[in-house]
């Protein structure tokens, strides 16, 4: 039986477990004495507190991983951020600003990221970035983006780390369909997809920094498609190329001042099992309308993680049962109520369908993103987070992206007053910025990136009519097309010296039967 | 009111309020700056908004203040941070000797000495030679990194296994204080890349989501084992002398200045481990002399580091006080750097001067409380606040942080090794393959 030794000078007081049995100096909570070597029996609250420690550093670690893993990165909008976010993980939902650049050294790359409240750099590690280009993910201007990162703010310029390859979505920005002989300089920087057969492969000579040429033919003409080693090396199918029928995905650019195709990815190549079916000399009306509904198709996901329903809910169906969920919902714009002058209230937005309405809300960063302005009388789609206010639900809009026009007129008015309607030789440059209601016929039309020209003829003269993608109704583009009788209500603008009408955000041109 | 007095009285506010703040145990002075720097930027655009001029100079005061002062609960009290868990030991010898008051003091003069040294040797070399080395040495971060955790875990030498006869038994005997160690380390350091990857604090607050590990791996441990073992803390006796002379000071600020110059430059590395490595680089043995050089250790650690930022053509990020300050405000020149220096060398004597007075108020505290009462009192503070800014997943961060932490408390490992939460994974960040973990983690 071990005798206990009377504790040393100093150490009287101490607990009597606290003490070495053998040398009778203070030892903590260690089982051994460091001084002696003896072996220290300990309390039972000591012994209990090692199982607890273990425990807790085992299976605790173990439950907070899985509650890393499963948690729900939130969205924040790049307007809101806060430096006492530095370091924090996020959400972005957005639209590539710039083509993704390689660094020098090779050991990652970035690209910059809007999301109409903010810009932000995003950079890419040499990892994450050969994933990418595996996967044919490289961003491209345009591109819409929803990725998860960590912050990095400073006072100077505040950046984000992508934080996983896993979690980033990206949809191509539409790619129109074109004949080879069609591809012309003034698309440069646009993407389009262009077929035909291979004529030849020429690989760069030895020891050459040319890129790799591939000639392709259709019926049109013939063009030729650059591109580099590491895109070569992806083609799937890349023996087979001489004579194969192809598709790509390129981007237009020049070099030299000559007209360029470049193959971003050796993904975007695909070698055809048989003729691609002739590219149909759609009028670029119809180019954009299809362009617009590609673009609108894929639902997006917009929530903190949750999905979102892809048809809209009717503003009835929203309840405040629905509160914390993201939902779109679509009806008739009532009122209109903007924060008041040096008060921070929120735009605040009725929208109605037949008896029901609903309250939505947003604020003044997100007011200014916004293509169309919700007005009374335009039916609208809007994306948002519901919640409850004075015992009703409201939706509460976080991007002026996901507030969309569906159609700006009434139900029951035209689409354009004709009546209204004035002759094109009376528009003059001193009416510029003026909107001004016309009607006449369509000529041949001429493709811009993003919109599509109309010369339009009355008995008095002819003017150009502008009509953009991003602002005018797919269904409006796809029913125009050359020689049709058309009234379109457009801002007086001048362009190179040429007047011209720009049509106003909705559905401000009409086919007259 | 002139630039000079604007700069002087907030230094000295700055100083006064951290000196005091930090005697309270299990506050870290990163904590309060936190909340500061909320408060300024909610007046950034407001008539009351803080100029740089004034929140510059009382930031760095709370800095210099609080790298002094907190000695007094790091010793007194039993709750030190991370950076003074090597004073801590030989201070708390001081303790139980009822030497406390001498201990804190030498480790205050320590502090002054390095203060010193900071402001007159180091300050005029830095624009000239840091920006040159950090060029060189930027490429090489990753490596030393490693050879430093390789030195910490294989530094540690098995405890027992002495007697008794060959076999596994003996083996274990050996090892099981060393495999604690290392399972601290890795624990650590998986609590590590769960934090740095994809933190559950909530977004609004990321800027303090380690905060509630390091509390839990470092404060709570401590103030647990205080309530659970009942030390008794004895009578302390207020010492007329330190003993110390120019010989002692000297070889301080050699020790103390690698160990804290180290800290302060390398990425991760803490004060701890600066103390550390210098430590057995230059093999001081008067205890004196390793209490003192742990106190310049710590002031170089701490404001070396900030020191850093406003270095003209270098401005290297180190420390939580740095990060902070970076995100309202990007030095600029010669004029913030002699502010900055001006800055520190006043906080500095304020702050000593009020070493005295404040140790004396917190020993006549501990000798009228019970230590284990005092233990209890400190560990709700520090609950309070983990709770108060990260929430209750903060807190549930800081129990995992505390059940690994007490590991090496109670199987008589290094504590050190809980610092395997930041180092293992900037070390596996730094060295290209931290990505290939997360992603078999399934965090990436």
């Amino acid at each position: 039986m071990t005798e206990m030794k009377e504790a040393l000078p100093g150490h009287e007081t101490q607990s009597h477990e606290m003490n070495c049995p053998k040398c009778g100096r203070f030892v903590g909570a260690v089982t051994k004495c460091p001084y002696c070597g003896s072996k220290v029996e300990k309390r039972m609250s000591l012994i209990g507190l090692r199982w607890a420690a273990i425990l807790l550093a085992t299976i605790g670690l173990f439950l907070l991983f899985l509650m890393a893993k499963h948690r729900d990165v939130p969205v924040v909008m790049l307007g809101n951020i806060q430096p006492t976010m530095n370091f924090g993980q996020i959400r972005v939902i957005g639209q590539v600003e710039t083509d993704a650049r390689p660094f020098r050294t090779g050991t990652g790359m970035s690209f910059n990221v809007s999301d109409g409240t903010g810009k932000i750099i995003v950079f890419v590690s040499k990892k994450q970035m050969d994933a990418l280009t595996e996967s044919n993910l490289v961003p491209k201007a345009g591109d819409a983006i929803d990725f998860v990162g960590s912050l990095n703010i400073s006072d100077e310029q505040s950046s984000m780390r992508l934080l996983s390859v896993k979690e980033l979505h990206l949809t191509r920005a539409p790619a129109a369909a074109v004949r080879l002989a069609d591809v012309t300089t003034a698309m440069k920087g646009t993407a389009i997809t262009i077929a035909g057969k291979v004529l030849d492969v020429f690989p760069p000579p030895a020891d050459s920094k040319r890129p790799y040429a591939l000639k392709i033919k259709d019926d049109s003409g013939e063009q030729t498609i650059n591109f580099w080693q590491a895109e070569y090396d992806q083609i799937a199918d890349k023996d087979m190329l001489n004579g194969a029928w192809v598709r790509a995905r390129v981007e237009v650019s020049t070099y030299q001042n000559k007209l360029q195709l470049k193959l971003g990815s050796g993904l975007d190549l695909e070698v055809l099992e048989e003729p691609p079916a002739a590219v149909e000399t759609k009028t670029p009306a119809q180019k954009a309308a299809a362009a617009y509904r590609q673009e609108t198709a894929p639902p997006r996901d917009f929530s903190r993680g949750r999905s979102v329903p892809a048809t809209s809910l009717s503003v009835g169906a929203v309840t405040v049962d629905q509160a914390g969920q993201t939902v779109r919902v679509r009806g008739r714009v009532e009122s209109v109520s903007p924060p008041q002058e040096g008060t921070r209230q929120p735009y605040a937005v009725m929208l109605a369908d037949g008896e029901a309405s609903l309250r939505v809300s947003y604020w003044s960063n997100v007011n200014e993103v916004i293509t169309v302005k919700p007005t009374p009388g335009a039916l609208f789609e809007m994306e948002g987070v519901v919640e409850v206010y004075r015992d009703k639900p409201q939706l509460k809009v976080q991007s002026g992206y996901k507030v969309r026009l569906v159609d700006d007129t009434p139900a029951s008015a035209p689409a354009v007053d004709i009546t209204q309607a004035v002759a094109v030789s009376s528009i003059a440059l001193a009416d510029k910025g003026q909107v001004r209601v016309v009607r006449g016929t369509l000529g041949a039309p001429r493709a811009l990136r993003g919109g599509v020209v109309y010369p339009l003829t009355d008995e008095t003269g002819t003017i150009d009519l502008v009509l953009w993608e991003s602002i005018i109704p797919g269904e409006v583009l796809g029913a125009l097309e050359e020689g049709a009788q058309i009234a379109a209500t457009g801002e007086v603008g001048e362009y190179e010296g040429q007047l011209q009408l720009k049509a106003v955000p909705g559905y401000s041109a009409m086919v007259i039967p | 009111m002139s630039p000079f007095w604007i700069v002087l009285l907030s230094v000295s506010a700055g100083t006064v309020l951290s000196s005091v703040l930090a005697c309270l145990p299990g506050l870290h002075v990163y904590n309060v700056m936190g909340a500061m720097v909320l408060g300024i930027l909610a007046l950034e655009e407001t008539a009351f908004a803080i100029p740089s001029d004034v929140f510059l100079p009382a930031m760095t005061g709370m800095i210099v203040g609080w790298a002094m002062l907190n000695t007094i609960p790091a010793v007194l009290l039993g709750t030190p941070d991370e950076s003074a868990m090597f004073t801590v030991l030989p201070g708390q010898k001081y303790l139980m000797a009822g030497r406390g008051f001498e201990g804190t003091m030498i480790t205050a003069v320590g502090g002054l000495a390095g203060a010193f040294f900071l402001v007159c040797v180091v300050a005029p070399c830095a624009p000239r030679y840091l920006p040159v080395s950090q060029q060189v040495l930027k490429g090489h971060m990753h490596w030393v990194l490693w050879i430093i955790i390789t030195f910490m875990l294989m530094s540690e030498w098995p405890k027992g296994g002495n007697r008794g006869v060959a076999g596994w038994a003996k083996f274990y005997d050996a090892w099981k204080t060393l495999l604690a160690g290392l399972a601290t380390f890795f624990l650590a350091g998986m609590l590590g890349f769960i934090l740095l990857t994809r933190s559950p604090v909530s977004h609004e607050v990321a800027f303090q989501n380690i905060m509630p590990a390091f509390v839990g791996l470092f404060a709570i441990p401590w103030c647990l084992l205080n309530m659970i073992s009942a030390a008794d803390v004895p009578k302390q006796k207020p010492a007329k002398s330190l003993a110390i002379n120019g010989d002692v000071i000297l070889r301080s600020v050699w020790s103390g200045g690698l160990g804290g110059g180290i800290a302060a430059y390398f990425p991760i590395v803490t004060g701890g481990v600066g103390g550390m490595l210098a430590g057995h680089a230059t093999a001081q043995r008067d205890e004196r002399i390793f209490i003192m050089g742990q106190g310049v250790s710590k002031f170089i650690y701490y404001v070396g580091a900030f020191m850093l930022l406003f270095v003209p053509g270098l401005n290297l990020t180190r420390g939580g006080g740095a990060w902070m300050i970076k995100a309202l405000y990007t030095p600029a020149g010669k004029t913030d750097y002699y502010m900055i220096l001006g800055s520190i060398a006043v906080a500095s004597a304020i702050s000593y001067l009020m070493m005295e007075p404040l140790t004396r108020v917190v020993l006549r505290f501990i000798d009228r409380y019970n230590y284990r009462h005092v233990s209890t009192v400190a560990l709700a503070i520090i609950i309070v606040m983990v709770v108060a800014v990260t929430g209750w997943t903060g807190l549930f961060i800081a129990l995992v942080g505390t059940g690994i932490g007490l590991l090496p408390v109670l199987f008589g490992s290094r504590r050190l090794n809980s610092l395997g939460i930041l180092l293992l994974p900037i070390a596996c960040n730094m060295s290209g393959f931290g990505e290939v973990i997360t992603g078999w983690l399934g965090l990436t």
